[in-house]
């Protein structure tokens, strides 16, 4: 049961960087357009979470694990270098996705605890169904 | 109590969070611009491994492009308007950046990018107007029968530039520096690729050297010339000691009668100062150097072209070396200028060339009696002709547009500061050819071709001097020399000078007036010369001569050093005595001079830390490699006897101004007893060199240490940057030790009066040609990379062998499958 939930979790991790990159790769680089991936990804990662677990993890991991996947598939040691030399260019747009789909995140989850939890108990109600944690 | 609002306490903060973060960037200009990393602010990392097929309209059949291990381009196509069409795709793919700056710099539409940063630079070039002379030029080319295949070729390049952008646009991506800059790069126009040529023309000839010697002679009377030595130059050594005319038709000049006026210059001098640091970003401060030697000098028989032209240090390089073979197995392999359809510097099958520049006087300044905006103009009054320049000037939100008032007279624009006027004439101002030029020596396949094509090299200047496959070597400085009414200035001793074009003239009285250029077979040249050799490094191009070419020569000591090095192996010189004269850095200057400087004060009692110092000259080899510990005080100590000895006579104007040449006679003279027409400007010789080593001693001590931590190489450093490097640092080149001086033949630009030191100029490139009629080789070295993308490994992968003295082999291979690539591009689509 714990490998399952362990399952479903990584699953939902992998969907949202594999989204993240998707909304990255078609979003033109015009504002505000170009937030719409983070913000998009904070949303999902927001509706499904039942626990708090849930949303720290599907709201903060995708989008670093993107960027890491990103630096390791330059396979030039040069162009790596110069990636990482960017400095502000490079962290500033990483920590700014991070924060919004945070705060997305945090945003939606609230929302739908403070209108019952959609379909499912949440954790806080004290009912047994709906949890990522939980089997079905 | 509050535990029971928790959800709406967070959903109150998130939605803070989240509509401030929204509307954030709408605050700062830089946020939106990398907020989206990969279309935006690494969208070059998108470019930098670009291959594969590539759909390109217009092509007749497919090109492949092969990039070798170097990052240098290949380019295989049927036929030649396809190879340059790829050409312009290639340019802009690998320099879109580079060239983009350059067409914006010659049109006075920097701002358009940079904002009120670079307001002044416009207004300069919007005065001196070569977007005009550019527009002119394309106008005469696109109307000519004559330039048709020319004028073809720069539009099959031009929409290869323009694909290239229509493909980044189709992709959704942002080359790096437009997305950090918040701006679309503009599409390309033929106009561009004639306005690039027409800035570096501008920057290897346009001077105000007539201004200045002005000023020098308000400063100190008209003696000051031929007591100097200024104007014949004898102590330099010319590339021709004579040349007869061949036409037979000497240009008849008149003279006018004794006109000479101390005019107030030294505003606009200053004023125009400016200008001439414009010059260093891409041009001339240093001088090149090249050579050819016939068959018969060479251990092996054929004839070796060198060529290393002394330019500005960017990151990118100036150069891009690519090779393209078309048609019949035509190869044109080299250094091509991005932007522009042309290898510059290179070879083909047949021949090779090289330039370094004549540095003529083609640029004259003129002053008139004036009557508020009107002047007197050869005994008639004319109104000034005012142009006014619109330059969009980027700001947050767009753009602002700034008039600027450019006034002209008929013989060009005015320049003026307070009461100083002055009008400019300039050779490159009207139409001129140079592109054609090149062009056909592209594709020429013997000397007399080059010659031939050489006739549409006006402007500037340069010192060509080519080989080819039958062994002929050739020298011609092929240009637009004008010929001037001259005015009689005065009597100095016996002799009596005239102006020839040295200094301004009074328009008024119709003084200096162009009556024409010098006939193209009358300009100093040699075929197949007797000595089997030529070399030229900037110096004197003729001895002996009726037309008058100049003043401001480079001084000889990297000609002499050259034409030693190439004397003592006459008859058996090889590719690898090529390069080691390249990369010489033993400096001739220091030879011919310091041991008379040191003599001077060799009986001055001296204090240990002197001492020291005075033997470490004494015992020194003339070399200035990283590890030299005399090459630092040499630097100083000349500078400073330099300034000792001219300081009184130049005022403001720059040391360099006064040759070095100048200084060593007056060394010498002082030894042998005798300062003939020097004596009246110096001072105490010896006072002067003594307190020069002395101050250059101290101010070591004081800026870098003991003379034990004297390294040249840790005084002197390539720190080679981006044009946007300051702002972003990552654009900037690694630092490395740097090597060399002002007079040796690998050189270093820099400013002297006080260490640490940054390099501005060396050699942009450096390559050998062997004219074997097999092979297609060049060996060369570049000090960057080839392509200028940020991310691409080939950024500067070459800068390691360029600072260790080392070379590259490029050889253009009959076919795309004589050698495996690092990638392919293959460009179809028809």
């Amino acid at each position: 049961m714990i490998g399952k939930n362990v399952f479903k979790i990584l699953l939902y991790i992998v969907s949202l960087t594999v989204l993240y990159m998707l909304l990255l790769d078609f979003t033109p680089p015009s504002y505000p357009i170009l937030l719409l991936p983070p913000f998009i990804v904070g949303m999902i990662a927001g509706f499904v979470s039942w626990r708090k677990l849930d949303l720290l993890v599907l709201s903060l991991l995708p989008i670093p694990l993107y960027y890491i996947a990103f630096l390791l598939s330059i396979d030039r040691v040069y162009t790596l270098n110069k990636v990482l030399a960017t400095g502000p260019i490079l962290y500033i747009p990483i920590l700014y996705h991070l924060f919004l789909a945070f705060s997305t995140a945090i945003l939606i989850y609230n929302v739908k605890m403070l209108f019952g939890g959609w379909g499912g108990s949440a954790e806080e109600s004290g009912s047994s169904q709906g949890s990522l944690a939980q089997e079905g | 109590m509050l535990w029971r609002y928790k959800h709406h306490i967070a959903i109150l903060i998130s939605s803070i969070l989240v509509i401030g973060l929204f509307i954030l960037p709408m605050f700062s200009p830089l946020l939106p611009r990398i907020l989206h990393p990969l279309n935006g602010s690494f969208g070059s990392l998108r470019i930098a491994f670009l291959e594969g097929f590539i759909e390109l309209q217009g092509l007749e059949s497919e090109v492949q492009v092969l990039y070798d291990q170097l990052g240098i381009p290949h380019v295989y196509a049927e036929n030649e308007l396809d190879a340059y069409r790829v050409m312009g795709f290639l340019h802009a793919k690998d320099r879109f950046f580079q060239m983009d700056v350059m067409r914006r710099l010659a049109q006075g539409r920097l701002s358009e990018l940079f904002g009120d940063l670079t307001l002044d630079m416009d207004k300069e070039f919007r005065q001196l107007g070569l977007y005009i002379s550019a527009y002119k030029t394309l106008d005469y080319i696109s109307n000519s029968t004559d330039f048709r295949r020319e004028y073809e070729i720069l539009l099959a390049y031009t929409d290869g530039v323009n694909q290239f952008l229509r493909y980044l646009k189709s992709n959704g991506i942002m080359l790096t520096e437009y997305s950090l800059l918040g701006v679309e790069p503009e599409e390309w126009r033929p106009i561009d690729s004639i306005s690039i040529g027409k800035f570096m023309a501008w920057s290897l000839s346009w001077s105000m050297e007539d201004l200045r010697l002005q000023y020098l002679v308000n400063r100190n009377g008209l003696d000051i010339l031929v007591d100097l030595d200024l104007l014949d130059r004898s102590l330099n050594t010319p590339i021709l000691e004579s040349f007869t005319i061949k036409t037979g038709e000497n240009l008849t000049t008149s003279v006018s009668k004794k006109s000479f006026k101390e005019v107030p210059v030294e505003g606009i001098v200053n004023s125009l100062e400016g200008l001439e640091e414009v010059k260093k970003i891409f041009g001339f401060v240093l001088g090149s150097n090249n050579w050819v030697i016939s068959g018969g000098l060479t251990r092996d028989g054929y004839p070796i072209v060198a060529n290393d032209p002394h330019l500005s240090l960017t990151a990118p390089p100036i150069w891009y070396y690519m090779a393209l073979t078309f048609g019949d197995g035509f190869k044109i392999l080299g250094a091509s200028l991005p932007g522009t359809p042309v290898i510059l510097l290179g070879r083909n099958n047949y021949v090779a060339w090289g330039f370094t520049n004549v540095g003529p006087d083609v640029t004259d300044f003129y002053y008139f009696v004036w009557d508020g905006d009107r002047y007197l103009y050869r005994g008639e009054w004319f109104n000034i002709d005012r142009r006014v320049e619109e330059i969009r000037v980027k700001v947050d939100d767009g753009y602002k547009v700034v008039e600027y008032i450019v006034n002209e007279t008929v013989l060009g624009p005015i320049y003026e500061y307070k009461d100083e006027r002055y009008a400019m004439r300039w050779t490159g101002s009207q139409v001129t050819l140079e592109m054609i030029a090149v062009l056909r020596y592209n594709y020429a396949r013997n000397i007399y071709e080059l010659i031939e094509a050489a006739r549409y090299f006006h402007v500037a200047p340069q010192n060509l001097v080519a080989a080819d496959i039958e062994g002929n070597i050739l020298y011609y400085p092929a240009g637009l020399y004008p010929v001037r009414n001259t005015t009689y200035l005065g009597d100095v001793g016996d002799r009596k000078l005239f102006n020839l074009g040295f200094l301004p003239f009074n328009a008024s009285r119709g003084e200096g007036e162009w009556i024409g250029y010098i006939e193209f077979e009358d300009i100093p040249h040699a075929i197949n010369p007797e000595e089997g050799f030529i070399v030229t490094a900037n110096n004197k191009v003729v001895g002996k001569y009726p037309f008058y070419l100049g003043w401001s020569w480079a001084d000889r000591y990297r000609y002499m050093r050259i034409k030693t090095l190439l004397m003592e192996k006459a008859g058996s010189l090889t590719l690898e005595d090529m390069m080691t004269i390249q990369i010489d850095l033993r400096s001739y200057a220091a030879e011919s001079i310091i041991p008379y400087a040191l003599d001077i004060i060799r009986d001055k009692p001296l204090e240990d830390r002197y001492m020291e110092a005075f033997e470490l000259l004494d015992f020194w080899d003339y070399r200035m490699t990283p590890d030299s510990q005399a090459a630092p005080l040499y630097i100083l100590w000349l500078y400073n006897i330099h300034r000792g000895l001219w300081g009184d006579v130049l005022g403001d104007l720059s040391v360099g101004f006064i040759p070095l040449e100048t200084t060593e006679a007056v060394l010498k003279g002082y030894l042998a007893g005798s300062l003939g027409s020097y004596g009246r400007w110096v001072g105490d010789v010896k006072e002067i060199v003594y307190r020069a080593f002395i101050d250059a001693v101290d101010k070591l001590y004081n800026e870098i240490g003991s003379v034990d931590e004297w390294r040249w190489g840790d005084i002197l450093k390539y720190n080679i940057t981006h044009f946007m490097g300051e702002a972003l640092p990552w654009f900037n080149y690694r630092v490395y030790d740097g090597q060399g001086g002002f007079y040796t033949v690998f050189p270093a630009g820099f400013s002297p009066e006080m260490p640490p030191y940054r390099i501005s100029s060396s050699q942009s490139m450096r390559s050998i040609y062997l004219l074997d009629g097999e092979s297609t080789l060049i060996y060369f070295a570049l000090p960057g990379g080839n392509i200028g993308n940020v991310f691409s490994p080939h950024y500067e992968d070459l800068l390691d062998d360029y600072v260790e003295l080392r070379y590259f082999k490029l050889e253009a291979y009959d076919s795309p499958d004589a050698f495996t690539p690092e990638y392919r591009l293959v460009f179809g689509g028809g």
